[in-house]
């Protein structure tokens, strides 16, 4: 997938301040909390790369959502989608659905209950604040953004 | 060694039964059959006639694979009729002069209806009730005439009248005893039987003795009895009762019963040792029999023994019946006299009427009426085979008020009269890995006869399912225990708006994509708002989700809706414009409309934007809802048309558009006969007819096409829609997920007559309820596009990238015919 990267929303500054080492953890933030609604995928580009964020509804009423965060290619085909699939759980498991041909996988660990050999890359998400943050891995060539 | 010659004389159903067990046990490995019958065309089933009135074709009807059978080596002459029998000689002579030898010969020439002989009775408008050919004329007589009177009002005369009432006639019965179906109901259970047919509309005249038909060459105006009184109409069917066609055999000096019949013994044997005769033509034990059950019993035995099981016999059948005409369930079944114990149940309330007639304690033989629970079981107890509890006067009463669900019926009672399966065999199939009702039909022949057993047999199933362990649950999926049915009535009870108040109150989990978009649908066929508002938007699958259909590369589809097919000029050229402004990929759809492919999620609001100025709006190409109401294009243009199918169509299409329901609705609006709509492949059809509209209902295109069945003749405008806001909300209330219109129709006890039941007659009360939901479809209507046009929160779900606003996924095209296409 080719795009071009314009100016992305978000305090960006903080994390170009901290000069930060090519191939270590960084936490990039990619939007607000409230931007996402319970249960319903959204989909960001974390460094060109497609990642799929959800917050999936507390069982307690007003209780804290629970975030995940997977890749956004569907496995089988490529296409950007995965953001689309409805939520669900399957016993104990947090699931996603691929909306094309309903592979269930797991949000926690990114396996697929339907078929062991697909799998969703996970990422780290982490809430700061208002915002909704998600661990990467600095890219070697950093372009950059201020 | 040469074969000998076996001749058939007809070729009804319990001659075509003769044929082909006699064909599956190998009896043609020793004998050259002939079969020689009367009517043009091959057996079919009688038993079933009247359904041609609900749609059914010959081919539906028919029972006997001629081309199978003949390459068997059975030959078959239709339309030919055997006028005498040389015993002598051997030999049997057909009306084309022919001379067919025999060394045995079956005679299986049936009844024929009895009329009155009063004068009158052969006046144009005059018919019996007993062959397709007499359906046709019947079907054809009766358009545009008003009043039909049915002679008899036995079990055939309330077929009879059924089919009248569902031509569209005032109908009419008139008997000379002083009650219907005299033969198996005593008076409180015809009394019983007599008020549901007064709801239904059919006016019953008892003790009614016709002494002439009056009329002229034009046709008849009416019966007058032998007190004068005249009841006036323009159509008679005479049902008063069939006779033995005995006279080939009368004629050839066979034994003859006094009352009709060719005497036959237990081996089937007639007075002459090479000739049998089976069927409703046979005299056996003094009794002839008129259903179709004995006289496969009668067929069975006669193979046996001709296929060299000498001890093969028959030696009388039951006479137990159940049935369900107009709607109503009825039984009778043993015997009983003046002496005898009576315990009885009768409700006039709810109609029911239950009589079990004992001696000494036990079960000897009873009717039901209006509910026919426990009916396995009280047959069983009336032929011994099944001991009478102590409590038996408990079992009388109707189901859920104390009669048990399931009594411990014994193998050998049988379950289907019509094709000799007992309950034994029934669990032995499941015990064998019978699951549904579809492979017990194929593995035991249970219910594939009149279909009557069915309710009892998927009782029995389940049953025999639960002592097997296996776990019969219906529930949607792991978070609802619960079906589709049941859900919707919680969520319509409680009156609930949202995912959080559904799943808080009756589901687990996180839900899943069975139940989320099953809620998501329910919701929204109770008018929820836009679905994408609260947490609905977090229930929708796939093509919901986006308001557009996800293709294979996940990009999108844009189908505005055109109405009836019908598009101006303007309209097509903006289309075209927008398919070039956006590069999208363009075809015509089956619905007769437009299809635009390859646009990006962030590109449907701009792309509906354009679409919505063209003065067009949301198809609904992505829900499980109405799709498209096809037309042809009707009197208004076309020389043959009779009403303006494309007005009628834009009608519905605007009046259901949007409607949800638990699988996608299609439709169609002919303008006449000739049906270029194709409405009769469609959920709902309507073809068009000089006065008014005929409606279709239960058919598809998919994977299993079926075409719909005929629901009523000649509707107004306005009857047409009150029919299909009923129709359509009872089939959301009411069918599981994914479930067809057909399917769902076929699932329902009594089928599209049970349908018209509920929708024509209101049986079930509810009527008012499914127009007022409609209603409210049709008020809160509202474009789903425009409205989120409209509402910076719901356009906020067509970013693709939410941190990127300006960035999109490219996806690859390559270029097919000119136009883009996924590579």
């Amino acid at each position: 997938m080719s795009s071009t990267l314009s100016e992305a929303t978000g305090p960006q500054e903080s994390a170009a301040r901290s000069l930060p080492r090519p191939g270590g953890k960084r936490w990039l933030p990619v939007c607000r909390a409230d931007r996402v609604r319970s249960d319903r995928g959204v989909a960001l580009l974390v460094h060109d790369h497609p990642v799929a964020l959800f917050g999936l509804q507390s069982s307690v009423a007003g209780g804290e959502k629970q975030w995940f965060a997977v890749d956004h290619l569907d496995p089988v085909s490529g296409a950007p989608v995965i953001a689309r699939g409805l939520v669900g759980s399957c016993g104990d498991v947090s699931t996603v659905s691929s909306p094309l041909h309903k592979q269930k996988y797991c949000l926690r660990t990114g396996s697929c209950i339907d078929s062991p050999d697909l799998k969703l890359r996970t990422h780290p998400v982490r809430i700061v604040g208002d915002w909704v943050e998600i661990q990467h891995v600095q890219p070697l060539e950093t372009r950059s953004t201020h | 060694m040469a074969r000998r010659p076996l001749v058939v004389i007809g070729n009804g159903m319990v001659g075509q039964r003769f044929v082909e067990e006699f064909v599956r046990l190998g009896g043609c490995d020793a004998w050259d059959v002939t079969v020689i019958g009367e009517e043009p065309v091959a057996a079919y089933d009688r038993v079933a006639l009247s359904s041609v009135f609900d749609g059914a074709s010959l081919d539906d009807l028919n029972l006997c694979d001629a081309v199978g059978l003949e390459s068997a080596g059975v030959e078959f002459r239709f339309g030919r009729r055997v006028v005498s029998i040389d015993r002598v000689a051997k030999a049997v002579t057909v009306d084309d002069g022919d001379l067919v030898p025999y060394e045995h010969l079956v005679v299986a020439t049936g009844s024929y209806p009895f009329v009155p002989p009063v004068e009158g009775s052969t006046l144009p408008g005059c018919f019996v009730y007993r062959t397709l050919d007499d359906l046709d004329r019947i079907r054809a007589w009766a358009q545009g005439r008003k009043r039909g009177v049915v002679v008899g009002g036995g079990l055939l005369g309330l077929e009879a009248a059924n089919a009248l009432e569902n031509l569209g006639l005032e109908t009419h019965v008139v008997e000379m005893a002083d009650r219907l179906m005299p033969q198996q109901l005593d008076r409180p259970s015809s009394s019983m039987l007599g008020r549901w047919i007064d709801e239904l509309g059919v006016t019953c005249h008892f003790e009614f003795a016709t002494q002439e038909i009056e009329g002229s060459d034009d046709g008849v105006t009416g019966l007058r009895q032998t007190s004068g009184e005249v009841l006036g109409c323009d159509m008679v069917v005479f049902s008063a009762g069939i006779r033995p066609r005995h006279q080939l055999a009368e004629s050839a000096g066979l034994e003859i019963a006094p009352r009709g019949g060719i005497v036959v013994d237990d081996s089937l044997a007639t007075s002459d040792p090479a000739i049998s005769a089976i069927g409703e033509v046979a005299c056996h034990r003094g009794m002839v029999y008129g259903l179709v059950g004995p006289g496969y019993r009668m067929a069975d035995a006669l193979v046996g023994r001709l296929t060299g099981d000498a001890l093969s016999e028959f030696t009388g059948a039951s006479l137990s019946t159940k049935l369900k005409l107009f709607g109503v369930e009825m039984a009778s079944f043993g015997t009983g006299s003046e002496e005898d114990d009576l315990v009885v149940y009768s409700d006039p309330l709810s109609k029911v009427h239950r009589r079990l007639t004992l001696r000494d304690g036990a079960v000897v033989g009873g009717v039901l009426v209006g509910d026919v629970s426990g009916y396995a079981a009280f047959d069983a107890m009336a032929d011994g085979s099944m001991k009478t509890p102590s409590n038996i006067a408990q079992l009388v009463l109707p189901e859920g008020l104390g009669a048990p669900d399931e009594l411990e019926i014994p193998d050998s009672a049988l379950i289907c009269s019509c094709n000799n399966v007992s309950h034994g065999d029934v669990r032995t199939a499941v015990a064998a890995g019978c699951r549904e009702i579809p492979s017990l039909k194929k593995d035991t022949a249970v219910g594939t006869g009149c279909g009557g057993c069915l309710p009892s047999v998927t009782k029995l199933l389940n049953a025999s399912l639960e002592t097997l362990g296996v776990e019969v649950d219906r529930s949607l999926c792991e978070h609802f225990g619960y079906t589709r049915q049941e859900l919707f009535g919680l969520i319509h009870v409680h009156g609930y708006t949202t995912w959080a108040e559904v799943l808080g109150a009756h589901g687990s989990g996180r839900g899943c994509e069975i139940c989320r978009p099953t809620v998501a649908s329910i919701l929204a066929s109770m008018s929820n708002g836009h679905v994408l508002d609260g947490d609905q938007g977090s229930l929708q699958d796939t093509n919901d989700h986006s308001l557009a259909n996800m293709q294979s590369n996940g990009t999108y589809s844009v189908v505005p809706r055109v109405p009836g097919g019908e598009i101006t000029p303007d309209q097509l050229i903006a289309m075209g414009e927008i398919a070039q402004d956006f590069d999208l990929y363009t075809k015509i759809t089956g619905g007769q409309r437009i299809d635009l492919l390859g646009a990006q999620l962030h590109e449907l609001p701009l792309i509906w934007e354009r679409v919505i100025a063209a003065g067009l709006e949301s198809g609904h190409a992505y829900g499980k809802a109405l799709r498209t109401v096809k037309s042809c294009v009707g009197s208004t243009w076309c020389r043959y048309g009779v009403q303006d199918s494309v007005e009628m169509a834009i009608r519905l299409e605007l009046r259901y558009r949007g409607l949800r329901s638990p699988h996608k609705l299609k439709s169609g609006v002919s303008g006449c006969a000739r049906e270029c709509a194709e409405a009769r492949s469609k959920d709902f059809g309507v073809i068009a007819t000089d006065s008014g509209w005929n409606l279709y209902l239960g058919g598809n295109g998919g994977r299993e096409p079926r075409h719909a069945e005929l629901f009523a003749t000649d509707l107004s405008d306005d009857e047409l829609i009150v029919y299909l806001d009923r129709y359509l909300m009872f089939y959301i209330r009411t069918a599981d997920r994914l479930e067809r219109t057909s399917t769902w129709i076929e699932g329902l006890d009594g089928g599209i007559g049970y349908l018209r039941a509920v929708i024509i007659h209101d049986s079930l009360g509810i009527c008012d309820e499914l127009e007022a939901d409609l209603a409210r479809h049709v008020e809160t209507y509202e474009c789903e596009w425009t409205a989120t046009l409209n509402a910076p929160e719901r356009l906020e779900h067509f970013v693709e990238f939410v941190n990127a606003p300006d960035v999109n996924s490219t996806p690859v095209w390559i270029r097919e015919r000119g136009q883009n296409v996924p590579a």
